[in-house]
């Protein structure tokens, strides 16, 4: 249930946050829904349970941007992946963020690839970097603040 | 590993496949843009626009307070500077009769005049905004219901900035004009030394925020900063709109045809109140 409020909260803070950021700014690239699927990880015992969310928040992004099936898909790639690296590495604050930089790296390459093959973008590798580029800091920053709501409601139980 | 097994992994892997690729020509399918959202989908997304502008009240609200603050800091040093220039403005009160006529005339040459007067206005505020930074696309808070409909344009003050691409009952997703798919072009004409010369904007270039005009002929002169406005080809969108002005033109490699890159006349930062509007023609 908590995972489930916390995309909640991620997904309204992520619309509200979009219309007063200049595009293609250093902290444009915001994707807290995803952040929040992946730190959501940690509240799920069942790896079922797990990936229905991913799939149902995925589908619920679909809706707002009209691309059926496109995230939903995404969102259940990453969030397994995420999921069995960070079991895989030493649970530090260092290898979150490599964690967090690997995959949103591989979250702009596909979601690009596919955009591209669909025609639906043309390419143009400068505006790829930038959008790139700009995804790390808010994501990283608000990935970090999850995490420290996480650990806090850990220690506190 | 027994052969049963390996069999049944086999098996396992291959249905994993199958309905991947099933998945990704779904997915192609669904990402165009022709694609019109099911019923449920609308509500879905009229849902969560009514969900969103009850949650962002409270931001709102402070968000345009300082907005407010900031424009009262301006007017106080506009109104300080424009004391001063009171005692000019009598003076030049006949020129700008005279400019003021003149006007009249290029605005009926343009066409523009036609364009606020003539034209239903729907008003309308930004909800959403580029979610996922690939879709150049926002969510404004009026639909059907109050009269929108797909492919009518949307402005602002400073000229055109899209056109709308689907309605539901409360909202309407509108496509921008910095998108750089294939499939929504918008027709228009550069004014030149009384001329005009007709294109379709094809691209935008994000980081030099310019709109590109490809194969304009050689032998055709356009003046340097000149007007690019819509031609109102297509039906819903009126003629006039400013798109932007001319910033440079470059030649291609054999001589035969040009490029023209216009300059933006919005900036697409700060969009949060836009107008919709509806083709006099159209609807008639």
């Amino acid at each position: 249930m908590t995972a489930i409020i916390t995309t909640i909260i991620s997904f309204f803070l992520e619309m509200m946050i979009t219309l007063y950021i200049p595009y293609l700014s250093i902290s444009s690239g915001i994707l807290f829904t995803l952040i929040s699927t992946w730190i959501g990880s940690y509240y799920f015992h069942f790896k079922k349970d797990y990936y229905i969310y991913l799939f149902c928040t995925g589908l619920f992004y679909d809706v707002i941007t009209n691309t059926l099936l496109f995230h939903a898909v995404i969102f259940l790639i990453l969030g397994y992946g995420f999921r069995k690296t960070y079991t895989w590495l030493s649970k530090s604050w260092y290898s979150l963020i490599l964690v967090f930089i690997v995959f949103l790296l591989l979250y702009r390459i596909l979601s690009y690839s596919i955009l591209l093959f669909c025609g639906y973008l043309s390419f143009n590798m400068t505006h790829f970097f930038m959008i790139m580029i700009s995804s790390f800091l808010p994501n990283i920053i608000y990935g970090y603040f999850l995490c420290g709501l996480l650990w806090i409601s850990l220690h506190r139980n | 590993m027994s052969k049963h097994k390996k069999i049944k992994n086999k098996y396992a892997y291959l249905i994993i496949v199958l309905v991947s690729i099933l998945l990704f020509i779904s997915m192609m399918f669904f990402i165009r843009d022709q694609r019109k959202p099911t019923k449920i989908e609308q509500s879905m997304q009229d849902l969560v626009i009514v969900l969103k502008k009850t949650v962002s009240f409270p931001v709102q609200f402070v968000m345009n307070q300082i907005d407010k603050n900031r424009e009262k800091n301006k007017i106080y040093q506009n109104y300080k500077n424009l004391q001063q220039e009171v005692d000019q403005l009598q003076a030049e009160q006949a020129k700008n009769q005279e400019l003021e006529s003149q006007l009249i005339e290029m605005k009926s040459l343009l066409e523009l005049n036609q364009i606020y007067s003539d034209d239903q206005m729907i008003y309308a505020s930004v909800v959403v905004r580029n979610l996922d930074s690939w879709y150049q696309t926002i969510i404004i808070d009026k639909g059907k219901n109050d009269g929108i409909e797909e492919g009518m344009a949307v402005i602002v003050s400073q000229g055109m900035i899209g056109q709308v691409l689907y309605t539901s009952k409360h909202s309407s997703t509108v496509k921008l004009l910095t998108g750089t798919d294939s499939n929504h072009k918008i027709s228009v004409k550069i004014e030149s030394n009384g001329n005009y010369i007709y294109g379709i904007l094809s691209n935008y270039d994000m980081v030099t925020k310019r709109y590109q005009i490809e194969g304009i002929a050689e032998n055709t002169e356009i003046a340097p900063n000149a007007m690019v406005v819509t031609t109102g080809f297509g039906g819903h969108i009126s003629p006039g709109i400013l798109i932007g002005t001319v910033d440079e033109i470059q030649v291609d490699h054999f001589d035969l045809a040009r490029t023209v890159w216009i300059k933006a006349s919005v900036d697409f930062d700060h969009i949060r109140y836009v107008t919709v509007l509806q083709n006099k023609e159209v609807a008639e």
